[in-house]
């Protein structure tokens, strides 16, 4: 039992990270409609940002963590406004967008590697005292993982409820058309869009590195299918499905562990396939749960 | 208009598929063959080629970066002295990426397109079941460190292993973590086959020897935690973990129990761990100072110094290898191996890999009256002088089974906080745990 418990307490850790990097995922794929498999890339080149800021420029983690995070975010805007945008406004097919994103994800794959070389870094934190709590174990780090996804996700939720800009990003969500018929500058909540989805890929990716202890230029991209999972599993498109499918895939994944560590994935997508089997639109049933709320 | 248009570039099109597959045809069914008939009978001076056959971008990269600079190395003192009857060797990297699925046709597009291809370097464990078949209907010989057992009885021709089997590095893992005073172990493996080719040799010599394996885990590599994993290894208490993990693994898994457990508990660990690419993980995510303390690995052993090894680090350093290469048992052997089958060549005075592949053994094994050699220049003078030659290189001696694989000791290695390297420290008996 006790092992189970300790297990919850891990499963914390990586939904934390998980849910960051799966709303960003859901968030950037409900309002500019794009499955955007490069999202593992921006997480890997915001890891490698905080890395040069912490360990190059010697700043404190917390800056570096800020630098990682907004380079997610420039990175975002630029690739949005730049390739994706482009493609997009000349009405290029959602299979044809996933295979530019694939193009995407190669190329920064790729360019990282040349930079990075094929060698693995780390922010070379020193070793924190565990914390007990509840018969689960965490170390200050991922305490601080853990708050900064709560703290995340809820600034998310207030900018959704009570901004104009939030209103605006569900209200173009829903329906892109009607947003712009009514005066909302669509262009520019997609420009917003694309930065708050790379704020929070940054986020997860330097999250990611650090529970990680080292990175590579291929750490984002292989961790890219447990966050596509947990936001088809809450409905793609859908933030709030997103922390659900991240708190579930996270926890299952760790308890999983104690009767076999290879159940891990295997639980993960086996409970993935159920839930789709039963509600094919995920746990949350979509982008309809945003469209009786909008009110701009 | 259009449509003959589209005909006609789709005649051409297929035109161009059919000599190029018609070219590759060719080039596989006589392979090597003609490039190494070619230049056996015309005469005059032209490069010869070993293919580097191995994966250079992806996870697996180190692999290809070691085993490239192994050939270069060799080349460069092969070169000096002379090239292979004047023949200059030169050395062309082929990115499998780690991937077999992309091994094949880049292996058959290396066949296609090298000119003069006497050897290939590589592949690595996990392309190599799929390579052999193509390199094996080419008539190419390759060199490899893979330690899959599956290969301990292989008849191949072709296939000339490096360093040892798993199945003999199993036993002298036992052996080692038995005879430090552990007999309380729990052993991790990752699930991929190179690490899993290990376990069951590792449990039964352990058991035999008399020890007890109190936890026993197969982890999936390169997830994102490992935290349970740890909890179940640390609640079983055992006096030491032995185990493979490749380095993003090993650095998520030791620095969780690191911050699980205050500290480390020793750490034994296959060859794995002086691969390049590991320490770069794991130092910096536990600790440089409790990698040196805590990690140990048992990997083949090299010679530290001699001729042998002082011209390998001169060809080492003529190349600007990355230091830790120029201390690595895998890059040593391979080395080897690449200079090993030029003074096959020269034995056989043919550059035809079907000529001189039966060459090989004769210049490394040890024989009554032969002349032991540490380079190349001293083996080229030697077989012009008449004499049976053993070539002895940077990694010791390699005396190859009658199939194909050259068992050598092993040793235990640390990491030296100071140097920042892995420092090789007591051989283990010959056979260890065997």
């Amino acid at each position: 039992m006790s092992q189970v418990v300790l297990s919850l307490g891990f499963g914390l850790v990586t939904a934390s990270i998980l849910a960051l990097g799966a709303v960003g995922f859901t968030l950037q794929f409900g309002v500019t409609n794009l499955f955007n498999l490069a999202f593992g890339e921006n997480m890997t080149v915001a890891a490698f940002v905080a890395y040069l800021a912490r360990v190059s420029l010697h700043w404190n983690m917390w800056l570096a963590v800020a630098a990682g995070a907004l380079s997610g975010a420039v990175l975002s805007l630029l690739i949005g406004r730049l390739i994706y945008q482009p493609f997009l406004r000349r009405g290029t097919s959602q299979f044809a967008m996933v295979m530019v994103t694939v193009a995407v994800s190669f190329i920064l794959k790729n360019v990282l590697q040349i930079f990075s070389g094929a060698t693995f870094y780390s922010y070379q934190l020193p070793p924190e005292s565990p914390i007990r709590f509840l018969g689960m174990v965490f170390d200050a780090r991922q305490l601080t993982i853990i708050a900064l996804a709560v703290v995340s996700l809820l600034g998310l939720h207030l900018l959704f409820r009570y901004t104009r800009i939030g209103k605006a990003m569900r209200a173009t969500s829903d329906n892109g058309e009607l947003a712009r018929s009514v005066g909302i500058p669509t262009d520019r909540i997609i420009s917003a869009t694309w930065l708050l989805s790379g704020l929070l890929a940054g986020l997860a990716g330097v999250a990611l590195a650090i529970d990680l202890g080292s990175f590579a230029s291929t750490t984002g991209g292989s961790y890219l299918l447990l966050i596509v999972a947990a936001a088809v599993f809450g409905s793609v498109g859908e933030p709030y499905g997103a922390v659900l499918g991240a708190l579930v895939i996270g926890i299952a994944s760790e308890v999983a562990a104690n009767y076999n560590p290879q159940l891990k994935d295997v639980v993960a997508f086996a409970i993935l396939v159920l839930v789709l089997l039963v509600r094919p639109e995920g746990l949350r049933g979509g982008r309809v749960q945003l469209r009786g709320e909008v009110t701009v | 208009m259009t449509l003959r248009r589209h005909r006609w570039l789709a005649a051409c099109g297929l035109a161009a598929a059919a000599s190029i597959t018609a070219a590759g045809c060719s080039s596989n069914s006589s392979g090597s063959a003609s490039a190494g008939g070619s230049t056996g009978s015309s005469g005059g001076t032209y490069t010869l080629t070993a293919g580097v056959l191995h994966a250079f971008t992806g996870q697996n990269a180190f692999f290809g970066l070691n085993a490239q600079n192994s050939c270069k190395a060799a080349a460069e003192e092969i070169n000096k002295a002379g090239g292979i009857m004047g023949h200059p060797l030169t050395c062309s990297d082929f990115d499998t990426k780690g991937d077999p699925a992309d091994a094949v046709p880049v292996t058959n597009r290396m066949l296609v397109s090298a000119s003069h291809l006497v050897m290939v370097v590589g592949p690595d464990g996990s392309d190599i079941p799929s390579v052999l078949p193509v390199l094996e209907q080419a008539k190419v010989p390759e060199l490899n460190t893979v330690g899959d057992p599956r290969y301990d009885t292989q008849t191949s021709q072709d296939f000339w292993r490096l360093t040892p089997s798993d199945s003999t590095q199993a036993p002298a893992l036992a052996y080692y973590a038995y005879h430090q005073g552990f007999t309380k172990i729990a052993e991790v493996f990752t699930s991929d086959l190179s690490a899993q080719t290990t376990t069951t040799p590792f449990q039964n010599t352990f058991g035999k020897l008399g020890g007890t394996i109190v936890k026993s885990l197969t982890i999936s590599p390169d997830v994102s935690s490992y935290q349970t994993e740890v909890a179940q290894v640390l609640a079983a208490h055992p006096q030491a973990i032995v185990g493979e993990m490749d380095s993003q693994t090993a650095a998520t898994f030791l620095s969780e129990m690191r911050q699980l457990h205050g500290s480390l508990v020793p750490v034994i660990m296959t060859q794995r761990a002086i691969q390049g690419d590991w320490e770069p993980a794991v130092g910096p995510a536990i600790g440089v100072p409790t990698l040196a303390k805590d990690v140990t690995a048992i990997a083949p052993a090299l010679q530290a110094s001699g001729t042998a090894f002082t011209t390998f680090s001169s060809a080492m350093t003529a190349i600007k290898a990355n230091p830790f290469q120029a201390k690595n048992p895998f890059v040593a052997a391979t080395y080897d191996g690449v200079i090993a089958l030029a003074l096959a060549m020269d034995m056989a005075k043919s550059v035809d890999p079907g000529t001189f592949v039966a060459d090989i053994p004769k210049v490394t094994a040890s024989s009554a009256g032969g002349t032991v050699v540490n380079t190349y220049a001293e083996g080229v003078a030697a077989l012009k002088a008449g004499k049976t030659i053993q070539y002895v290189g940077a990694a010791g001696a390699m005396i190859f089974n009658q199939y194909g694989t050259a068992n050598r000791p092993y040793a235990q290695w640390g990491y030296s906080s100071d140097a920042h390297k892995w420092i090789m420290g007591a051989t283990l008996p010959v056979n260890a745990g065997l």
